[in-house]
């Protein structure tokens, strides 16, 4: 079976658009529908019911299907039972599908996932509200942030939250204002906060950055896992900022894309 | 035919590396294939084998093994004696590769062999079996570089030995003339053989994506700054636009530099790598070339397979050669950067351009399926064969 396009929406629903009109209309009639099974255990087989066909489409709602955290092959299954792997032309990513996808409040997220074999597969992942970094902008003394809440809302209109750094394995926070408006967010950061805590004892000092959200109080903690891109510790440079208190500030995205700043002592200061 | 195709090293990850691979692959449905690989760095090649070839590596790497290996007298002397046959500059690229114990072996090897065919993929290797590898074999020579990158004694060792060769296959129609200019050459014995897309089924662009993608190992003959460069126009027109540029190496700090003295820190991601390329570049709705010289310019045909036009500088020599300007893709004049940045932005703003372009090089990526190059080879190595009888009955 071949699809030209395989995409998890907003709703949690899977949709299968095949190569030729007519496949979703013969699957209905031959009673064919979907499993996951499990990658690593191919006995875990997960039958999806509910999948409704229309044209040359067909839909599955996937949002009560119970899955484990992992990767799942999508299985089509004919009308006698026999499964097959459902090959698909879809690299599997849309920027502006994914940035609809972080809107709604969520604790699991799906991805479809073309593997280098073509193969369709599902890709399930426990997740907590967080706030996505989309811009990031470096100043002589302040950095700013901007982006988007993640899987969470703080109602509608303008407000304001405030930006939470704290300094890794010590005690003690700083804060500094977050504007927010319909999801989105944008904070400048002080840096000579950063430099004036600095602890000249460490050679690092890295602050892991938080979004307080005024509505709940709850902290979102910035990162970007909106795209497909991991690893952007390696793949994204900013440039820094030299403080004249003699500290040298760099954002940057931590092993687990989240975001942080880098803050260390100028050598010779 | 029983073919024989040696090859520098093939546990490593360059392109001569994965397109000896595709062919392999493509002459194994109806041939007996091995890859003979001189050196060996690692375990397992990074590149998955093709299947039903065989795989013989001239230097197996021992488990016990803890530091370089120790050289005979034995080695030393064969070294002296090889030394002659591979000019200097060639054996200085690596001494992995034609050490002599490895050149030993690769001559115990064809002597014992009983391919039909055998072929080399560089100089140096198309020169030890233009000298040593026995006449009852069609012995083929592959040039994956074109001639002006060799150095002059490189070139003066062609120049002399490689008439021993039987054959010789060049990727570009300007690398043959070249070779027709340098050489005397008899009929039928040089062919352009483009490189092969592999077997296997490709993702296809939606288009939808504002990402531009560029692809090739670090270094300087990419021009990843003038890329930049040109970007940066896309980037401040559009800010949605993103640059990624896949590509292996270290040598990266002064693009990171540029980066963000250019401000494109949130809009270019250098993303190392990519084993599924292709998958990775039907995530993109552009490639972009800013390559000062192409031997080929395997990453066009990749992305045409995947249905991404392509917009590069039209530099010497393989771009030219594949991108139908207007139709599958733009060529802009060579070291224009306004020129790449203007062809980068019109496509950018333009989706039904782009969706034209992308069935037109979806189109002519067929034209690089491996079933199409393999019968390409195949007529050629009969064609050679046949003149080989031919020469062998009148010389009789």
């Amino acid at each position: 079976m071949e699809v030209e396009l395989s995409r998890i929406d907003s709703a949690d629903v899977l949709e299968l658009r095949f190569q030729g009109v007519g496949a979703a209309g013969q699957s209905k009639s031959d009673g064919a529908s979907l499993a996951l099974r499990y990658r690593g255990d191919a006995d875990r087989i997960v039958r999806v019911t509910g999948v409704q066909g229309a044209d040359d489409r067909i839909r599955a709602d996937l949002h009560d299907v119970p899955l484990d955290d992992g990767t799942w092959d999508v299985l089509w299954v004919d009308g006698e039972g026999r499964r097959s792997h459902i090959a698909t032309s879809d690299s599997g990513l849309s920027l502006a599908d994914r940035i609809t996808y972080l809107r709604r409040p969520r604790r699991r997220e799906l991805r479809t996932v073309r593997d280098p074999r073509g193969r369709l597969r599902l890709r399930a992942a426990a997740v907590v509200p967080y706030a996505e970094v989309e811009w990031v902008g470096v100043e002589a003394d302040t950095v700013t942030v901007s982006g988007l809440l993640a899987y969470t809302s703080c109602g509608g209109g303008t407000t304001e939250g405030c930006v939470v750094a704290r300094q890794r394995e010590r005690t003690g926070s700083l804060t500094a204002p977050a504007g927010l408006a319909e999801g989105r967010f944008c904070a400048e950061i002080p840096l000579s906060l950063m430099a004036g805590a600095h602890d000249f004892g460490r050679a690092h000092n890295e602050w892991d950055l938080w979004l307080r959200l005024p509505c709940s109080g709850d902290e979102l903690r910035l990162g970007a896992h909106a795209d497909d891109i991991t690893g952007k510790k390696k793949k994204f440079v900013y440039p820094d900022a030299l403080l004249p208190e003699g500290v040298r500030i760099l954002p940057y995205y931590t092993v687990d894309d989240e975001f942080s700043l880098l803050a260390t002592a100028e050598v010779g200061t | 035919m029983r073919i024989m195709i040696v090859i520098a090293n093939a546990y490593g990850m360059g392109g001569t590396i994965r397109t000896v691979f595709n062919l392999a692959e493509g002459l194994a449905a109806r041939h007996q294939v091995e890859i003979v690989s001189l050196a060996q760095h690692r375990r397992t090649p990074f590149f998955t084998p093709p299947k039903d070839v065989t795989l013989t590596s001239l230097s197996p790497m021992d488990a016990e093994e803890t530091g370089p290996p120790k050289r005979s007298l034995l080695d030393r002397w064969r070294e002296r004696r090889y030394g002659g046959v591979i000019p200097l500059t060639e054996a200085r690229r690596s001494h992995a590769v034609y050490a002599g114990e490895k050149v030993h072996a690769l001559r115990v090897h064809l002597e014992t062999s009983d391919a039909d065919v055998v072929m080399g993929t560089r100089p140096g290797i198309n020169l030890l079996v233009a000298r040593w590898a026995p006449t009852r074999m069609l012995r083929i020579g592959q040039e994956h570089v074109h001639l002006d990158n060799h150095a002059p004694d490189v070139r003066s060792a062609i120049r002399r030995h490689y008439h021993g060769l039987d054959g010789l296959s060049v990727l570009t129609h300007a690398d043959k003339r070249a070779y027709q200019d340098f050489l005397e050459i008899p009929p039928g014995w040089l062919a352009t053989m483009p490189n092969a897309l592999p077997s296997g089924n490709y993702p296809r662009s939606t288009q939808d994506n504002p990402i531009i993608a560029a692809a090739g190992r670090m270094a300087p003959t990419k021009q990843y700054p003038k890329l930049l460069e040109a970007f940066r126009a896309v980037a401040a027109a559009h800010p949605q636009w993103r640059l990624r540029i896949y590509g292996g190496g270290k040598r990266d700090e002064a693009l990171r530099e540029k980066i963000t003295e250019a401000g494109l820190s949130n809009q270019v991601a250098l993303m190392g790598r990519a084993k599924d390329l292709t998958g990775e570049l039907a995530k993109a709705s552009i490639l972009a070339v800013s390559s000062r010289t192409e031997g080929f310019g395997m990453t066009i045909i990749e992305g045409f397979s995947v249905g991404v036009p392509v917009v590069s500088f039209d530099c010497p020599r393989g771009p030219r050669e594949i991108i139908d300007h207007e139709r599958n893709g733009l060529l802009v004049p060579h070291q224009d950067v306004d020129a790449l940045a203007a062809g980068l932005l019109r496509l950018a703003e333009d989706r039904d351009e782009r969706l034209r372009m992308a069935e037109e090089a979806a189109a002519s990526a067929a034209d690089y399926d491996i079933s199409v190059i393999t019968r390409r080879w195949e007529e050629f190595l009969e064609e050679r064969r046949t003149a080989k009888g031919r020469g062998r009955a009148a010389a009789a």
